[in-house]
């Protein structure tokens, strides 16, 4: 199991769209800094990340959304301390 | 046991210096760790391209350090076949012998790693 | 691995300090790590990532100084913080010895930063349970 975390905003890089492609089963996708905005906007992976979010497997980091102001519409919103949980729940982690 | 690491390129080569310092984490890491796998996708692809004249825009030609992964026992050199395509690249056009993947192969290689570096 | 048991983490840290988030991220996880009682084997920085050794880094007073706050923390919880060589002196951070050697005026590395080889990264890589990317 991959932790895949994603950094830059989806609407000025490929980062998110290569990273969904790349996805299997049973991964998680944690999305900070930038790329937050992923779950409060209406992105061209919605549909993929709505149903991440159904299998409880989408994530986004508090501390980015709350500083640029965003809310989110899907995923749960976990803090660093959960990130690092993340890290320990996954054998690996996969940054994009 | 040693740990499994994949190593993902997916930047172009040039236009910014990622690809070549990536290349050289690889071979550095290859004398420390022989289960290296090495993955090339999206625009990483064209980093394998070949007759490339990095000299023409002051840059450095890294591809005969690509000739020297093999040099170096990384035999595990993995290519997105999806992203060739898409690029209007085949496989005689790479300066490496590589493996070909679907998307869906490289998932199940990436999963099999225990560590994974991406750049 | 159960929540109760003590991980070890190497990071590696790759952005530049001045103009992305990237090495403030990687310094945010690494106090959550360690306040989860986990362990931090060093942190490796390459790519624009080194520019975090400058020690001519001098933001606004108004600005959070990221390599302080990173010196700060590793001196705390003593782990190592490792920047790559020649990605360093590609960028033009540089230690007293390696100055002698080039024959330049000046050097910069930041204490405690350490100028290591690829292979400490090998080394942070092999050591840990987790490896780690910003």
């Amino acid at each position: 199991m991959i932790l895949h975390t994603v950094s830059r905003s989806p609407f000025n890089s490929f980062a998110l769209k290569d990273c969904v492609k790349q996805l299997s089963d049973n991964d998680l996708l944690l999305l900070l800094n930038d790329a937050v905005s992923a779950v409060s906007a209406t992105t061209d992976q919605h549909s993929y990340l709505l149903q991440l979010d159904q299998s409880k497997r989408l994530f986004v980091l508090d501390v980015d959304l709350q500083a640029r102001g965003l809310k989110a519409n899907m995923g749960q919103v976990v803090s660093y301390a959960e990130f690092v949980a993340l890290t320990i729940r996954c054998q690996s982690q996969l940054a994009w | 046991m040693e740990k499994k690491i994949g190593i993902i390129n997916r930047q172009a080569p040039h236009g910014s210096s990622t690809a070549r310092e990536a290349l050289d984490l690889t071979l550095a890491m290859s004398a420390f760790n022989e289960s290296l796998s090495i993955f090339f996708i999206g625009d990483g692809v064209y980093q394998l391209l070949a007759k490339h004249q990095a000299d023409f825009i002051l840059q450095k030609d890294f591809q005969p350090m690509l000739q020297m992964l093999e040099l170096y026992d990384v035999e595990q050199i993995y290519v997105c076949q999806d992203s060739l395509s898409v690029r209007n690249i085949s496989v005689e056009q790479l300066v490496i012998k590589t493996t070909l993947l679907s998307t869906d192969e490289i998932n199940e290689y990436l999963q099999q790693q225990h560590q994974l570096m991406s750049f | 691995m159960s929540d109760s048991e003590v991980i070890k983490f190497s990071l590696l840290v790759t952005g530049n300090p001045a103009s992305s988030q990237n090495t403030a991220s990687a310094l945010q996880f690494c106090e959550a790590v360690l306040a989860a009682g986990h362990k931090i084997c060093g942190v490796f920085f390459y790519l624009d990532g080194v520019l975090t050794a400058s020690d001519l880094i001098n933001p606004a007073s108004d600005e959070v100084n990221i390599p302080d706050r990173w010196v700060a923390l590793a001196t705390q919880y003593k782990f190592a913080l490792e920047v790559c060589v020649s990605a360093s002196l590609r960028r033009g951070i540089v230690n007293e010895q390696e100055a002698a050697q080039l024959g330049l005026q000046h050097y910069n590395l930041k204490s405690p930063f350490l100028l290591s080889g690829l292979g400490q990264l090998a080394e942070l890589s092999a050591s840990c349970d987790r490896l780690i990317q910003f």
